[in-house]
């Protein structure tokens, strides 16, 4: 995953991401949302140039509700203009993800270990 | 990282309480307005067997059997009269519905924290455990009772709990 | 990577705990009645069903434990249903122990009860040896169902595809429902494919990600009938939440993507423009209609409605009811030449009334089969356990009961019954010596005697030793002679405490005894009585008031007063004579047909003025409370009257003597007596009135 190191911005999901940890990292995406929202910040990033790298590799536990979240979210990054990519894709993340119907959701796994 | 929780608890607690004022035999007390349900005319009550004589007997609150506690008996205040100023506060406490019988309603008044001081231990007929402070308002002191503490203590025997 | 939430218990689903257990004893119920030899297809499959259910539902909530049990009992009956294996005693047993291990797990889950797992274990492993020793034997020459292989309860016929769309409730996730077990249930039926629209548009801040925002289109091509589909989404979804259609062939074909994609893509916008919505993967479905009337025609003619709206439903029948008997009191002033419109109208609005009322009371009624039924399974497991013969007999199953008295009335049924085994039915050789049949019978019956339900007892075994509980009695320092009356003996087993057993056993001599049945059954205001005959057997009697809040009642004037008497404990009335009247020790007693009965002077007993002091001046009406009778003294008869009864306990406490207050006619509340608590009253004014 060297791309990572290619100026273009990375987030890293991790921790508890079933029902008992939503809420938890609803804030967190929260506060990854929030410079991105706010284009006339100095430092924000911008559509295009740093869409935004989700590494997911971390994620400890996910359930209906983390896959809800996530994609939830990524839809309004996408909102935003950003392209962002989900990288460090376990097998089983994108089997949960087909098997629970995300699979349009989810059109920005990276290409990595092979789409299906 | 921004929180967008709200912020809470500003003005409303902390600030002013309302409280109604009744007459009981000369003296006037206040009680949390939250608590009063409604307020009505002393109508004649069923009499209950073997209850303290405080207890009047039980109303019928639009089909609720309510019961009836007169204060001024209980706390020998002032002469026991039933006449058409007496009237019966309907108290909604601790989930259940409860009438007591006073000599007037007064007035309902908003005091201030500053407004309201620790009552004395006076010893007198009314527990100061049941008095939460002393209120003044235009230069009249309110006794302020907490009225579910004292409908709910084990003399007032109205619950099954209490002996 | 699913899985692994650890769900706050609170957050668990009533429903699924009470659908379980319901589950359960329906499968007890059949199991119990199921001849080994001759079993009923229907009743195999309804086991299999229950048995399934419990386990699907199960794995919904994330309750992995109990998937375990329920997956290898489903697995034998399975074999059992499918003819493969011959179903035998030793499989009845094994299938109520596995239902026992079932219910302990989720007594665990519900109420955090403890949960052996020596026992889970055992029983995994004697249903595991069924299936095992009969596929050893060869009668079986399919594939064994290894354990997390799918078991489908797939029917004749070719598979047929339907269309499931599931709105699931915003607070599934929350509820601890596991969506992912429910899908791979689903999968398990046969070809599954999902697509998943997500109905959240509003900004993200406004977020709430314990709530369920996603509703589901699913396709699924099974040989499963639409009944079983529905039994998966049974604690999951609400009618409104769930529509599946059966799909024609054809557009079966019109609906999988080519090439099988396993993700049906809902149209879903990734730009910024407005979100899809899930109404447009609703269209997809065709023909909902037949799939609504099948809903209709599911086994479920019955909705599930919290208590507290019956309750609610039935005061406001009650006011309806006070409010038109003031009317009629109005209109009986009116001419009945002039006003026959009003007069006509009024009796209609009586007959209504009372109609509407009768309906609604009935609505919280329930056999007392649900508590009879458990007791078979008790007296199997215990009359083994004690190396007895005994026959349980029930009678009057259909007996109504307000459903708050059932779940009260169980403990102290249960507490007797094992009493019964325990101590009153002897040893078959025992029996035999005695020169009575070696098959001990425990009777049960219950009965609706006039305003009471009474439920009795019995059995033929040794009676009550009178001599051991005097003999017990006394070393307890209790005050007692030898020429107590039987009855007077026998209530001293009620005293706390109280047990003659000679070994404590596990089953009834805990230290706990009758006295737990006797508080148990006043709090219900009920009554117990014993009758007992040495070698013979003895008979406890239960009565319970019905408490329906409606009762038919005299109304009396006392002094200011007016009390209702229930007219089912009223003998008669009559004016005395002063002759009548004489004093036993300082009481009162009326002299009627050559009974003297205690009187009993309400105005005394509730300390209330009245000008007639005297019985001749007033009316005596003669009561009967199981037996004893009494004679209560008021001033005068009013009438009869249909009340609604009221708690006076709602917002104050139990008055003594009263079983509750009503509203009159003219709004005035009236106190309504409880003439066995007077009785009890009349026999304390004695004592401290000599």
């Amino acid at each position: 995953m060297q791309e990572s190191a290619s100026g273009k911005m990375s987030i890293k999901l991790c921790g508890n991401w079933s029902i008992t940890g939503v809420t938890d990292q609803l804030r967190f995406l929260k506060a990854q949302l929030q410079p991105m929202s706010s284009p006339n910040a100095a430092d924000a990033p911008t559509p295009g140039e740093s869409d935004p790298e989700i590494d997911v590799q971390d994620v400890e536990q996910i359930d209906l509700s983390g896959y809800q979240l996530l994609a939830i979210w990524l839809r309004h990054l996408k909102m935003l203009g950003f392209s962002p990519v989900l990288v460090n894709v376990p097998e089983t993340f994108r089997q949960d993800i087909r098997f629970l119907g995300f699979g349009a959701e989810f059109d920005c796994i990276a290409n990595t270990k092979g789409r299906s | 990282m921004q929180m967008e929780q709200t912020t809470s608890g500003r003005g409303a607690e902390g600030g002013t309480r309302e409280f109604l004022t009744f007459f009981l035999g000369g003296e006037e007390y206040g009680m949390d307005i939250l608590k009063v349900q409604e307020i009505r005319g002393y109508d004649a009550v069923t009499r209950i067997a073997n209850a303290p004589d405080f207890l009047k007997g039980v109303i019928n609150l639009r089909g609720v059997i309510v019961p009836i506690v007169d204060m001024r008996i209980k706390f020998r205040l002032g002469e026991v009269v039933y006449d058409e100023f007496t009237v019966v506060i309907i108290m909604n406490v601790l989930g259940r519905v409860v009438g007591m019988v006073v000599d007037a309603v007064s007035d309902v008044v908003e005091l201030a924290p500053e407004q309201i001081k620790p009552a004395p231990e006076l010893g007198s007929t009314l527990d100061s455990r049941y008095i939460t402070g002393l209120g003044t308002q235009n230069g009249q002191m309110l006794i302020l009772i907490d009225i579910e503490k004292l409908l709910s203590s084990s003399e007032m025997q109205l619950m099954d709990d209490a002996a | 990577m699913t899985g692994g939430a650890t769900n706050d218990l609170s957050r668990f689903n009533q429903v699924f705990f009470e659908e379980s257990a319901e589950h359960l004893a329906e499968m007890e119920r059949i199991l119990l009645a199921l001849d080994p030899g001759a079993p009923q297809e229907d009743d195999l499959h309804a086991i299999f069903r229950a048995a399934h259910s419990i386990k699907g539902s199960a794995a919904i909530f994330g309750f992995t434990d109990m998937t375990i049990v329920t997956h290898d009992l489903e697995s034998l009956l399975d074999r059992v249903r499918n003819h493969e294996i011959p179903l035998n005693g030793e499989m009845i047993d094994a299938f109520l122990e596995a239902g026992d291990a079932i219910a302990m797990q989720l007594a665990g889950h519900r109420d955090g009860a403890d949960v052996d797992s020596a026992v889970i274990e055992r029983v995994c492993k004697k249903l595991g040896a069924l299936v095992s020793a009969t596929v050893d034997a060869g009668c079986a020459p399919q594939s064994f169902p290894t354990r997390f292989e799918p078991v489908t309860a797939a029917g004749p016929g070719s598979p047929a595809a339907y269309g499931i769309d599931f709105s699931p409730a915003e607070d599934t996730f929350r509820r601890g429902v596991r969506l992912e077990n429910l899908f791979c249930e689903l999968a398990d039926l046969g070809e599954l494919q999902v697509s998943a629209a997500i109905g959240f548009d509003a900004p993200f801040n406004e977020l709430d990600p314990e709530n369920c925002h996603t509703s589901w289109h699913l396709t699924l091509e099974s040989t499963a009938g639409e009944a079983e589909l529905r039994d998966i989404f049974e604690f999951v979804a609400e009618e409104n939440e769930l529509r599946i259609a059966a799909l024609s062939n054809a557009g079966a074909e019109g609906e999988h993507p080519a090439g099988g994609a396993t993700t049906v893509c809902v149209p879903m916008d990734t730009h910024p423009a407005v979100p899809e919505r899930t109404a447009s993967v609703r269209n997809d479905a065709p023909a909902v209609a037949p799939g609504r009337r099948t809903a209709e025609s599911q086994e479920g003619s019955t909705i599930r409605v919290g208590v507290t709206k019956v309750d609610q439903l039935i005061n406001q029948v009650g006011e309806l009811v006070i409010t038109q008997s003031m009317l009629s009191q109005i209109a009986a002033g009116l001419d009945p030449l002039l006003y026959e419109g009003i007069h006509r109208g009024l009796m209609q609005l009586e007959r209504n009334t009372r109609d509407l009322q009768e309906s609604i009371m009935s609505i919280r009624l329930v056999p007392i089969s649900l508590v009879f039924s458990r007791f078979p399974r008790l007296v199997r497991d215990l009359s083994a356990k004690l190396g007895k013969l005994v026959e349980l007999r029930t009678f009057g199953e259909t007996t109504e009961l307000d459903k708050g008295l059932i779940e009260k009335i169980a403990d102290p049924l249960t507490h007797l019954l094992r009493n019964c085994l325990d101590h009153a039915i002897e040893l078959p050789q025992v029996r035999t010596a005695a020169g009575k049949d070696a098959t001990g019978t425990i009777t049960m019956r219950a009965a609706q005697v006039g305003g009471r339900i009474v439920i009795d007892v019995a059995d033929d075994g040794a009676g009550l030793n009178r001599g051991k509980i005097l003999k017990k009695a006394l070393e307890r320092g209790g005050a007692v002679d030898e020429a107590m009356a039987d009855e007077d003996v026998w209530r001293l087993i009620f005293e706390p405490g109280f047990s003659t057993a000679d070994a404590v056993t596990d089953i009834s001599g805990r230290g706990v005894g009758m006295d737990v049945v006797l508080k148990n059954v006043h709090a219900m205001g009920g009554r117990i009585q014993v009758a007992s005959e040495e070698g013979k057997g003895c008979k406890f009697t239960i009565s319970l008031p019905l408490t329906l809040a409606i009762l038919d009642g005299l109304s009396v004037a006392v002094g200011e007063e007016r009390f209702i008497i229930p007219i089912n404990s009223i003998v008669e009335s009559l004016q005395p004579l002063a002759g009548d009247i004489k004093t036993v020790g300082g009481r009162r007693v009326v002299h009627v047909r050559g009974e003297y009965l205690p009187l009993l002077p309400i105005y005394e007993l509730f300390n209330l003025e009245t000008s007639v002091k005297r019985p001749e001046e007033g009316t005596l009406v003669l009561v009967d409370a199981e037996g004893e009778k009494c004679a209560l003294f008021v001033d005068e008869l009013l009438g009869e009257h249909q009340v609604v009864i009221k708690s006076l306990e709602d917002n104050y406490r139990k008055v003594e003597g009263t079983a509750g207050a009503t509203i009159l006619g003219d709004g005035r509340v009236a106190l309504i007596l409880d003439v066995g608590g007077l009785l009890q009253a009349g026999k304390r004014l004695k004592e401290t009135g000599v």
